[in-house]
Formats: structure tokens, C-alpha cells, sequence
């Protein structure tokens, strides 16, 4: 009963909760406000508490049965309380009664406007205010305190509950009207910053004019001058206030006047003071307050940053906003400074030489790597400035090794450094590495590290592309070996830390997959499997290993592994956003179609979840006076609203359902019914193009032959790539892509729905043709003229590239980028075609040119896929496309005509023999059996390849590794495992360890690459199975 | 302006009555006892916070005056930008959160954090602006167990082994210590964690008492503290002699 209680509470503490999927949802999520009219005198609601208290166990208790029976009995006594039917509200929506709880919240809700003589009571508001809430009708509990805040103006307590109501409802305006309202009554500081912080919002959230920001200005001056300031975070409010206006030097004038004794951390203000020096254009200055931060805090390498970039006056370190994420930091050769004299900049660089210098000559900096990699920075800023000296910067990187290149990080914090080197000088570098490793005498986990910072660096600077192929299998041998030597240093690890020379394996695996994608032998796949099989053995927390096994499994087409392997990362709450990417795709277009459901479902579900209590969270930042917060939680939310997955996951759901009902017309129909005929996506659509798309998955963690989602090095010929540095997305591409793709997958809901209204209304007969069928009919064809130009051509050009794609004018490769939307357009084209009277001569699309495009393009696809086992990469997701979509659709649109054509008597009859449908069109009845045995086809090709004996497979694969002595074939790196698991020693590494690798066998891998990938195909022949059986059902 | 709570809170702001509630609260977020791990460092982790069973009995009083310290931190290994943690980062940190030692919790759980103890939740940066490690927690308590409270410190695995944790605990330290005048700064491990106890241990903190049972009702968890300057007699972290059970926390 505590959230009971929690109303009831004197204080004015945000209750927050509450992730709905938890018991605890009930719980209301509301602002309690210190409304005295409350509980007074053990009141609640203006109903003695002893009389509610028995309601609110049973809430508490989760007995709703018993909740709604004594609350049906509090009414009967009180039957003009506005909180009885309250609660009587909050019930039911409990009990998942939504409409009836509507109603009666409603009815609390009229009562209360009604019924003059009782308080309003801010229990009563905020009840009802959870109710509407849950039940999507924000504006209701709106209304209720704007009501309340009419009737009992300058109550403060109320207006905080609309204020939040506002906050609800992102009514920035509002908000700020009620805020000033506020500030007016109490002269409170916080409020006006409510009120400041509406303003920034409308601003950067809505579409105001950053002329609102002088009155937010303007506001806070007068505050000033008569209260002065008294919280930091005001303080930061009003300097981002006028930075925003690009009034750098007021900005700095506030801070080194009196209020900039709010920020009590010297280095704090300093910092702020660089960034609007160096904002103001002021670098002189603003080089000399970085200098003085770098004093206090030498490691500080983004202070440093700042230092340089305002010293060599370029663009691009320019510090960025406080507590906002670095921008990027010049990590290219890209900065211009090349304006500065050489003098000066000879000048200015000694200056920061000789700081840095001294930086390492102090006490205790030897351990400091700041100041060491301060001078690579140096250096490589001389040499894009022309007056570097290469050579230098080598001897600087291999000094700075020496000291830091055991540590993990190394590779990536040198990475920019190496870009400016030329390639003969990489090589170069490579070569003193290994003279340096071999000369250091530090401890072995040091050499160990050193090794893997050596091998990360030749497989990043990418000369191994050039390599003969015994090389590689060199170094893969060589990394796996050195793993498998080093093992006894983590023998006293727990299983739960990270091993030595745990990045040895992953390498290993990359270099492996290289020889694959050069060879085609799938030997090395298989080798790269095992090691990082191997390796989940000797350790089973790596979710680096797992990332790359999922992606091998997901490109060798098992992708029920694959998802196994994305399970067990765990992948929850905000990570969903920025890591389901690794399974994303490849789901959305396979067999699996239960799973993709259950990943999109999970998806949007904690999507949706932010977005609702997203707002309650902005308002605790207001209440606990962290404005700062407030502007960053709207514009995250914003943020993840605008993510190009989020909308992408929404549409494909939908038509995911459509997929998986697409066997019953029923089905698919109330499934269409319960998306709105698919209307609500034309506006997902529209919008689509007008917004900025953001684009948030981590994509750093992908393997290197697949950088970004729509890229995979191993489904093109073998090049001599440089994935260093990695491609940058083009991300105004990319949103032009993914605005495209949006657009046209969501015109597909409804051009379904109407695709069957038009295939109905045919059958039922011209006469039958009334407004309506006419207005579906030309909305189909606006629909199919939308998703023609998405797909590049005007409507008419579009009809007849198929047309002579099915007359074989064209061959099927002018449709070959684009090709499920392309047949999906066909089988759109169609149903609209029947109904239309536009047909003219040179528009001849009919059930016959469309079965022959399908037909010809399973055909095409079934010849030209290739066994999945042997050629790993095998593209079989357009085949199951094929199926899942357009003749999916297809045979919808052929169920619709079936139903149209029997009597409505029949309808429901069932069993015994039918006379033949007399009804249906001979060409409906011609596209069944070709739509039958086209899904026939595809079935006999899954059979063949399900009914090989597993065990042939197996063997095949085993034989890919099984070499002899001298020969150039895959197996070098098993032989390597192979002899660990005969040769480890119980007391070099360890019981753990020394069991962990006894257990593994190699023979072990190949099965289930085998069984998962014939899992996938069992399931694509059940979705092939089911079509045929409910179109042979069909009464023709 | 805040105001004196009657009754509990936690960090969801969900308040609750504490003899009555302890079980239904267990009840009712089973998140909190069944996963929260935290990695603490290369090798060492503390494994689940009370945090959010953690209750308040007071909203402190906000102190006045910028909240990071002068100079955190002795100079030592690192070579990074600490700064506070905002949402974007929640985007960018999932080379740390992917280990299987960190939780990745509902997102109303960062935020109110975020929220209310922005100045407990910092992240640690490196070169390129990769995300290194960090860490959240609060201040919480009354009187002299007013208190700063560690809920989570985590490392990404390349920057293991580079006294990472150690700097953001000492940051967390200094402003509990410095800015909030609190008491002493406390945290809890499972006990069978010896690796992470030791490390806590070379921090300074102390075993100050066994909770039986505390993880989901099986494992006990050591409550560990480390006194700060105001608590100068240490009263704060003398061991308790025998153990407590959950219900006999004070926060709880």
C-alpha cells in the first residue's frame, strides 16, 4: 500500500517508477504534491483514511477482485467522491478493464469539475492523473489541473502537478507560462529556471527562434540584479544561456565576477573559462588558462587537446560544450593551421615542447603517459604542418612503447599518430617493434602484451593483404601458439577475470577469415571457429569471441547459432539500441520468424517504455534543480525517437505479423485491423523524410569484414583492403538510404489492405463497385506511384520494366538491387490492375504476367543458389523473402477472391464435397496452382538439401581441416589446438584451465554448424509447407 | 527547498514503508537481487550493489558550490578525461557493459541517477574519446551515517589493469568527502569475492559487517567502508562483532 501511503505523504518527493514489465507497476507514477487539503485530519479524498485504508491493502495485496468489491462499497457511501471513483478507475485499469476504466476516471473526472463544494484535492488529481496516464490520456489529467489550478489560483502545489502534466506532454510553452507563474507567486529561484529551461527548450526541441533565449536572458538578469544566483547549476544554466547567443565575452565576465564563486573548483572554472576564451577567438588567452589546467591535472589528454589546438589556432579541437560527449577529436590529418607564419608556429610549438618537457621532469611523472603521448601529438602536428620530421615520430613511438606497449590500450591510442606515417615507414616501425620486444627485459605478462600490441599493429596498418598465404597461416599459428604458451600465467586467475592473451585468439580468427575470403577454403572458416571455440571453453565470458562466432555463424548461414551466440551476450535495456545491430538484419530477412519476433518485440518494448517514463525522469531533474539534465534527457528521448533502427523495427514488425498471419485471410485481416489498415505507417512514411534519422549502433565492435550493417568484405572478391582506419560512414548517405528503405517498407501494410479490398471488390463484380471500392482502388495507385519513385522510376516506367522482365525483354538483374520490392510492386500492381479501368495497350498487366515474373524469379533464385555448406555466404534470405513476402501477399489476395467468389451461404459451411467454384475467375484459379507450384519448388530444393545425412556433412566439413604433413592445406592452427589438449599440464595451468581444454574436441564444431543450418532451413520448409497446404484447401 | 521524508525512498523514488516492505520490494524489483555485478576492475568486481534497497531517510541538503574536487586524484597511470557521465554515453559504452560482470540496467535506473546525483556519475575517457570505465553512486543517510555509496564501477576490458577503478573510486571518495561532508563512503561485495575484497582493502575499506544472506537470500555481502575526514574518530567503519541480517540495515 506504499504508493497509497505515498500520496498521502507530506513532501513533495517525485515518486518515479516504474519499468511496467516489474510486478511493482501499479505503482503510480506521479508527482505527490505537499498538498495539505490531502490528508488533513485523516482525510483522503475528503473520505476518512480508516474508510479507504481496506481498499488500498487489497491494491497493495494484488486481490483486485476484493479492491473493486469494497470499492464499489466506499462509493455507495460516497457516492459524490471524486476519489472513490478514482480509485475505482485505477482498479480496473489494473484488472486490464481499460474501457470501463475510461469511463468511470471520466466520470471521477466530471464530478469533480461538478461538484463545487469539495476541495479539490491533489490525492484525488494525482490519481486520477495516473489513471489517464496509463490509459494515453495525458490531456484529461491536464485538463483536471488546469481546472484545479483555476478554480484555487497561486496554489503552489497544484501548479507544480500541471507544471509536470506540461513536462508530460513536452508543452514546452506551457511549461513555461506556468512556471513564470510560479516564480511570480514565490519568487523562487528555481522556478525561473523552470521557466529558463522551457525557453532553451522550445528552442533547441521545438521551433522557436533563438531569440527566445534573450528574454530567458533577460529573465535571469533581473533575478540577478535584485537575488543574485545561489546554485551552481543556475549558474552553468545561464553561461550556456549566453554562450548559445555566442556572447562569449559576457559569459566570461560572469564567471570571474561574483558568481562565479558558485563554482568553487578552481580547475573546474578554468576549464569553463578556456572554452569561452577560446570560443570567443581569444586563443592566446585561452592557451594560457589550458596551460594552467594541464598543470593541475598532466594527464588530462583532451585539456591537452585545447592547449594545442588554440596554441596552432586550428578548428578542430575546439572545446566543446560542458557535459556534453567530446565531439570528435582530430584524429585525421584534416586540421588547418596551416594560416599561422612559420615563425610562430615554430614558436608556439617550442612553447609547448618546453611545457611538456617540464610536465616530465616532475616528480613522479614517469608514470604519466599525458605528457609522453603529448609529444607524438607534437610531432605529428609538425608534420601536417610540413615541418615534421617522420623519422622522429617513429623514434618517439618506439620510446613510448618501450614504456606503455604491454598495456591493451596501446594500439588505439597510437592509432592517429600511425596514420601520418608513409607505408615504407610502417614497415619500418614493425621491424623495430620486434627489435624492441626482443630486447626488453621486463616480465613476461609485459612481453606478452607487447607481442599482442605488435600483432594488433600489423594487422591494423594492413600490409597483410600482400602477403603470401603461408605467412598468414603463420601468424595465425604463431598468435594461437603464443596463446596457448601463455596460458600458465592466468593459472591462478578466477574464471571470471580476463586472461592473458585472451585478444591472441580473436586475432588469430581475423587473420584466419582472411585466408578464407582469399583461398574460398572453408577449412580456415572452420579453423576460425574453432579456435574461438576453444577458447568460450577456456573462458566462457569473452563476448568478443562471441561476436565474431555469430557473425561466422550468421554468414555460413546457421543462423539459429548465430542468434544462440547473440543471446548469450545478453543484450538488455539500452544495449538493445546500440548492439542488436550484429543480428538485426539478418534476422529480419530469414525463416526464423518467431525469434525475429521475439527480438523486435523486445526492442520496441523497451523503446516505448523509455519514451513514456522518459518524462518523469526530465521532472525529477527539475525537481532536484539539475537543469542541465532536463534539456539532455528531452533531447535523448529525442534522440532514440529519431533512431533509424527504432523505425525500422516498428514497420518491420508489423509486417512481420502480416508474414506469420499471411496463411489465414482471418488472421491477416484482424492483424491489418489492429494496425489501422496499415494508415498509420503511410504517416511513419511521410514523416520519414522530414526528419533527421540518427543512427546509434555501436558499430566499432563489428568484426572487420563487416564494418557497417550493409557491408561484407567476404561476399565480394578478394581485394587488398585497408580497413585502417575503418571507413567513415557517410551519414548523409546513409539517412538517404535508410529514408528510402523506411518509406517503402512502410507503404506495405496498407498496400496489402487495400490489395485485398481491390482483389474482393474484382470478384464481387463491377456492379458491385461502389465510392469506396473506388477510393481503395485510387489509393492503391497513389500508394504503388509512392512506392514506384522510392524504387527510382514514375509509375508507368515501373509497370513496364516488369512487364518486360516477365516477357524476358529485360533480364532480371535490372531488377536485381532492389528485387523483393520490386515483385512486391508486381503483386500490388496487380490487385490494383483488377479493379482498374485504366488498363490501355500498353499497360497489359494481368494474374498471367505476374505468375510468369514469379515463377522465372524463383526459378532464377533456386538455380543460382549454391549448397549452403560448401559456398559459406550463400545468400538464401531473397529466397525466403520471396516466400514470406510477395507470395505471401499473393496468396492473400487469392484467399480474398476465393471468399469473395462463394456464395455468403457457403461461407461457413464446412467439409463435404463442393461443387467446383463457378465463381472465380479461370485466371485466379491458373495463379493458384503456379503460385502452388512455385512454393512446391522451393520445397523440393529444402528437401534435397535437408535429407542428406548429417553425418556426410559433418565429414565433408571435418575433411576441410584433415591435412598432410607438407601440404598448403587449412589444419595448421586445429594441429596447433590438437596438441594442446594432448600436451597441457594439470600443474603449469591449473585444474581449471587444464580441464576446461581436455574438454574441448574439434569434432565438436562441425555438427553444429551442420544442425543449426539445417534448423533454418527446417523452419523455411514448414513456412513452404504450410502455404501449399492452406492454398490446396482452398475451395476453387 | 526540500523536504524531510516520512517514509522510505529509494532510487526509484519509490518509497515504502520499512519493516513492512523489505520482502514485497524484493518482490517486486527482482532485477536488483538476482543480477546487479559489478566489475570493479581488471580482475576484481563487486558483484551486486544494496543500492537500490538502499533507502534514504532524508533528501540531503544540496550542497552549494561545484562538486568535483580540486585535484581528484594523485597523477598516476592514466592518461584520461574524466568528466560527468551524460546520456549519450549510455550509447557509447557497450565494449564495457558487454562484460558479463556489468549490468545494464533499465534506463529509469541510470536516469534518476543522472538526475539526482549527477555529480556521482562519471565516466572516464580516453584518446579517440573511447569510453574507458565509470562509475555511479550516491549520498544517502542521516546524521552520522550520512554517507557516500558506491553502486557501480566498471572498466572496458582494454583498459584493465591500469588502476582505472581506483581513480574514479578516489574521485567518488574526495567528493563525498570534500563537497558533501559525508561521514564515510560505503559499498558491498559478495563475500565469496576475495579478489575484489582485497582490493577494497588496499583502498582502505574495511569489513565493517557481514549481511547473511543478503544476495537473493543465499550469499552473504560485506558491507565495507572507508571512513572520510569528518568521521575523525573513525566510529563509522569500527566492525561490527557480529552479523546483521537485511532487515536490520539501517537504509533498508
Amino acid at each position: 500500500m506504499e504508493w497509497i501511503r505515498m500520496l498521502l505523504c507530506h513532501n513533495s518527493t517525485l515518486s518515479l517508477i516504474v519499468n511496467k514489465q516489474t510486478p511493482s507497476s501499479f505503482h503510480p507514477k506521479t508527482l505527490t504534491n505537499n498538498s495539505s487539503m490531502a490528508s488533513k485530519f485523516g482525510m483522503a479524498g475528503g473520505i476518512p483514511e480508516r474508510r479507504v485504508r481496506p481498499v488500498w491493502d487489497a491494491i497493495d495485496s494484488r486481490q483486485l477482485k476484493n479492491a473493486l468489491k469494497l470499492s464499489t462499497a466506499l462509493l455507495s457511501k460516497y457516492p459524490n467522491s471524486s476519489y472513490a471513483l478514482a480509485l475505482k478507475a485505477l482498479i480496473l485499469e489494473r484488472m486490464g478493464k481499460m474501457e470501463e476504466s475510461l469511463s468511470v476516471c471520466i466520470g471521477a473526472k466530471d464530478l469533480l469539475y461538478k461538484n463545487d463544494s469539495f476541495l479539490i484535492d491533489d490525492l484525488t488529481l494525482s490519481t486520477l492523473q495516473i489513471v489517464f496516464q496509463r490509459l494515453d490520456h495525458l490531456d484529461m489529467a491536464t485538463s483536471c489541473y488546469e481546472y484545479a489550478c483555476g478554480k484555487f489560483p497561486n496554489n503552489l502545489e497544484l501548479m507544480m502537478g500541471l507544471f509536470n502534466c506540461y513536462v508530460r506532454e513536452y508543452s514546452f510553452v506551457k511549461q513555461q507560462q506556468i512556471a513564470i507563474k510560479m516564480y511570480k507567486v514565490s519568487g523562487e529561484e528555481r522556478f525561473l529556471l523552470w521557466a529558463v529551461c522551457s525557453i532553451q527548450l522550445q528552442v533547441f526541441c521545438g521551433n522557436e527562434g533563438e531569440k527566445l533565449l534573450q528574454l530567458a536572458e533577460g529573465l535571469l538578469k533581473k533575478h540577478i540584479a535584485t537575488h543574485s544566483l545561489h546554485e551552481p547549476e543556475a549558474l552553468s544554466v545561464y553561461i550556456s544561456l549566453l554562450e548559445q547567443q555566442a556572447k562569449y565575452s559576457d559569459a566570461s565576465e560572469v564567471l570571474s565576477g561574483n558568481l562565479g564563486s558558485l563554482i568553487m573548483i578552481e580547475v573546474d572554472k578554468l576549464r569553463i573559462q578556456g572554452r569561452l576564451l577560446a570560443r570567443a577567438g581569444d586563443y592566446d588567452g585561452a592557451a594560457d588558462i589550458f596551460q594552467k589546467v594541464l598543470k593541475l591535472c598532466p594527464d588530462d589528454w583532451e585539456c591537452f587537446h585545447h592547449f594545442l589546438g588554440c596554441l596552432l589556432e586550428d578548428d578542430c579541437s575546439l572545446p566543446r560544450m560542458a557535459d556534453s560527449p567530446s565531439v570528435q577529436m582530430s584524429t585525421s590529418i584534416d586540421c588547418q593551421h596551416r594560416h599561422l607564419a612559420d615563425d610562430v608556429f615554430d614558436s608556439r610549438i617550442s612553447r609547448v615542447s618546453e611545457f611538456v618537457a617540464n610536465l616530465m621532469t616532475e616528480p613522479g611523472s614517469d608514470s604519466i603517459r599525458g605528457p609522453g603521448l603529448a609529444n607524438l601529438e607534437i610531432e605529428r602536428r609538425k608534420i601536417i604542418f610540413g615541418k615534421g620530421n617522420a623519422g622522429k615520430l617513429m623514434e618517439d613511438l618506439i620510446l613510448y612503447f618501450s614504456r606503455f606497449g604491454h598495456l591493451a590500450s596501446f594500439t588505439a591510442d597510437v592509432l592517429v599518430f600511425l596514420q601520418v606515417l608513409s607505408s615504407d615507414l610502417k614497415k619500418q616501425f614493425l621491424e623495430k617493434l620486434l627489435r624492441c620486444i626482443d630486447s626488453s627485459s621486463t616480465p613476461s605478462r609485459h612481453v606478452l602484451g607487447q607481442h599482442m600490441t605488435f600483432f594488433k599493429i600489423r594487422e591494423l596498418i594492413g600490409g597483410t593483404f600482400s602477403l603470401p598465404v603461408g605467412d598468414l597461416v603463420d601468424f595465425a599459428v604463431q598468435m594461437t601458439e603464443m596463446y596457448c604458451q601463455n596460458l600458465p600465467l592466468s593459472k591462478d586467475l578466477d574464471v571470471q577475470e580476463s586472461m592473458y592473451g585472451e585478444e591472441l585468439l580473436s586475432m588469430s580468427c581475423n587473420v584466419l577469415v582472411q585466408l578464407f575470403w582469399r583461398t574460398k577454403h572453408v577449412g580456415y572458416l572452420l579453423e576460425a571457429i574453432m579456435v574461438l571455440e576453444l577458447g568460450l571453453k577456456v573462458r566462457s565470458y569473452v563476448w568478443q569471441y562471441k561476436i565474431l562466432l555469430l557473425h561466422l555463424s550468421s554468414y555460413w548461414n546457421a543462423l539459429p547459432l548465430a542468434y544462440e551466440w547473440y543471446k548469450s551476450l545478453d543484450v538488455k535495456n539500452i544495449l538493445v539500441e546500440t548492439v542488436s545491430h550484429h543480428i538485426f538484419p539478418q534476422m529480419l530477412t530469414s525463416p526464423l520468424l518467431a525469434d525475429t519476433s521475439d527480438v523486435l518485440k523486445g526492442y520496441l518494448r523497451f523503446m516505448d517504455d523509455h519514451f513514456r517514463e522518459s518524462a518523469d525522469l526530465t521532472f525529477l531533474a527539475y525537481r532536484h534543480r539539475n537543469y542541465s539534465k532536463v534539456i539532455e534527457f528531452v533531447q535523448f528521448k529525442e534522440r532514440l525517437q529519431q533512431s533509424s533502427q527504432y523505425l525500422t523495427a516498428k514497420v518491420e514488425d508489423s509486417i512481420l505479423q502480416l508474414k506469420r498471419k499471411a496463411n489465414s485471410i482471418e488472421e491477416a485481416e484482424s492483424a491489418l485491423e489492429s494496425l489501422n489498415h496499415g494508415s498509420d505507417f503511410i504517416d511513419v512514411s511521410n514523416e520519414v523524410q522530414s526528419k533527421k534519422l540518427t543512427f546509434n549502433e555501436d558499430l566499432k565492435l563489428r568484426p572487420w569484414w563487416t564494418p557497417s550493417i550493409d557491408k561484407n568484405y567476404l561476399l565480394e572478391p578478394y581485394e587488398d583492403i585497408s580497413y585502417f582506419p575503418r571507413e567513415k560512414l557517410d551519414v548523409a548517405k546513409q539517412t538517404e538510404a535508410k529514408v528510402i528503405s523506411i518509406g517503402k517498407r512502410s507503404l506495405l501494410p496498407r498496400m496489402i489492405y487495400l490489395s485485398v479490398q481491390c482483389a474482393s471488390s474484382s470478384i464481387k463484380g463491377n456492379s458491385d463497385i461502389n465510392g469506396f471500392d473506388f477510393k481503395d482502388s485510387s489509393e492503391l495507385k497513389s500508394l504503388l506511384e509512392s512506392y514506384a519513385k522510392l524504387l527510382g522510376l514514375p509509375f508507368t516506367d515501373a509497370a513496364e520494366l516488369v512487364i518486360a522482365v516477365s516477357n524476358r525483354q529485360k533480364s532480371f538483374e535490372v531488377l536485381s538491387s532492389n528485387l523483393i520490392d520490386w515483385m512486391n510492386f508486381a503483386v500490388f500492381l496487380n490487385a490494383w490492375n483488377l479493379n482498374s479501368d485504366e488498363s490501355n495497350s500498353s499497360f497489359r498487366f494481368n494474374w498471367q504476367v505476374l505468375c510468369s515474373l514469379l515463377e522465372q524469379c524463383i526459378s532464377e533464385r533456386i538455380d543460382s543458389t549454391k549448397p549452403l555448406l560448401s559456398t559459406p555466404g550463400t545468400d538464401l534470405s531473397i529466397l525466403v523473402q520471396l516466400v514470406t513476402e510477395p507470395l505471401s501477399w499473393l496468396g492473400l489476395i487469392i484467399q480474398s477472391c476465393v471468399r469473395s467468389s462463394l456464395p455468403s451461404g457457403k461461407k461457413k459451411k464446412k467439409g463435404g464435397p463442393d461443387p467446383s467454384n463457378s465463381q472465380l475467375p479461370n485466371a485466379v484459379k491458373d495463379s493458384m496452382s503456379s503460385l502452388v507450384s512455385m512454393v512446391d519448388k522451393v520445397t523440393k530444393w529444402l528437401k534435397e538439401q535437408i535429407d542428406k545425412p548429417v553425418g556426410e556433412d559433418v565429414d565433408f566439413l571435418l575433411s576441410c581441416v584433415q591435412r598432410e604433413e607438407n601440404d598448403d592445406k587449412p589444419g595448421k592452427v586445429v594441429k596447433v589446438l590438437e596438441n594442446l589438449v594432448s600436451s597441457v599440464d594439470v600443474v603449469e595451468v591449473g585444474e581449471r584451465i587444464n580441464r576446461a581444454v581436455r574438454s574441448w574436441k574439434p569434432v565438436d564444431v562441425a555438427p553444429k554448424i551442420v544442425t543449426a543450418q539445417r534448423t533454418a532451413l527446417t523452419e523455411f520448409l514448414n513456412i513452404c509447407e504450410s502455404k501449399t497446404k492452406v492454398l490446396k484447401a482452398l475451395k476453387l | 527547498m526540500e523536504i524531510v521524508l516520512r517514509s522510505r525512498v529509494d532510487v526509484f523514488g519509490r518509497r515504502f514503508n520499512k519493516r513492512k516492505s523489505r520482502l514485497k520490494i524484493l518482490l517486486k524489483i527482482p532485477i536488483t537481487f538476482t543480477c546487479l555485478k559489478f566489475l570493479i576492475s581488471p580482475k576484481l568486481f563487486q558483484p551486486k550493489s544494496r543500492t537500490n534497497h538502499r533507502q534514504r531517510t532524508r533528501t540531503p541538503e544540496k550542497p552549494t558550490g561545484n562538486r568535483r574536487p580540486d585535484h581528484p586524484y594523485p597523477p598516476e597511470i592514466q592518461m584520461t578525461t574524466i568528466r560527468r557521465f551524460c546520456c549519450d554515453d549510455l550509447l557509447r559504452f557497450s565494449s564495457v557493459n558487454l562484460d558479463h560482470l556489468t549490468e545494464t540496467f533499465n534506463m529509469s535506473f541510470y536516469m534518476t541517477y543522472l538526475a539526482r546525483w549527477p555529480d556521482y556519475f562519471h565516466v572516464a575517457e580516453a584518446p579517440g574519446n573511447r569510453v574507458m570505465g565509470y562509475i555511479m553512486g550516491k549520498v544517502e543517510g542521516q546524521g552520522e551515517s550520512w554517507h557516500g555509496h558506491v553502486t557501480a564501477v566498471t572498466v572496458a576490458p582494454e583498459f584493465r589493469r591500469q588502476q582505472l577503478a581506483k581513480k574514479l573510486m578516489n574521485l567518488l571518495e574526495d567528493i563525498s568527502d570534500k563537497i558533501d561532508k559525508a561521514y564515510f563512503v560505503d559499498l558491498f561485495v559478495r563475500a565469496s569475492n576475495t579478489p575484489a575484497i582485497k582490493m577494497y582493502e588496499k583502498l582502505d575499506y574495511v569489513i565493517y559487517r557481514r549481511v547473511l544472506r543478503y544476495y537473493s537470500g543465499e550469499e552473504d555481502g560485506l558491507d565495507m567502508r572507508k571512513a572520510l575526514s569528518r568521521d575523525v574518530e573513525k566510529k563509522s567503519i569500527i566492525p561490527l562483532k557480529r552479523p546483521v541480517t537485511p532487515d536490520e540495515l539501517e537504509y533498508d
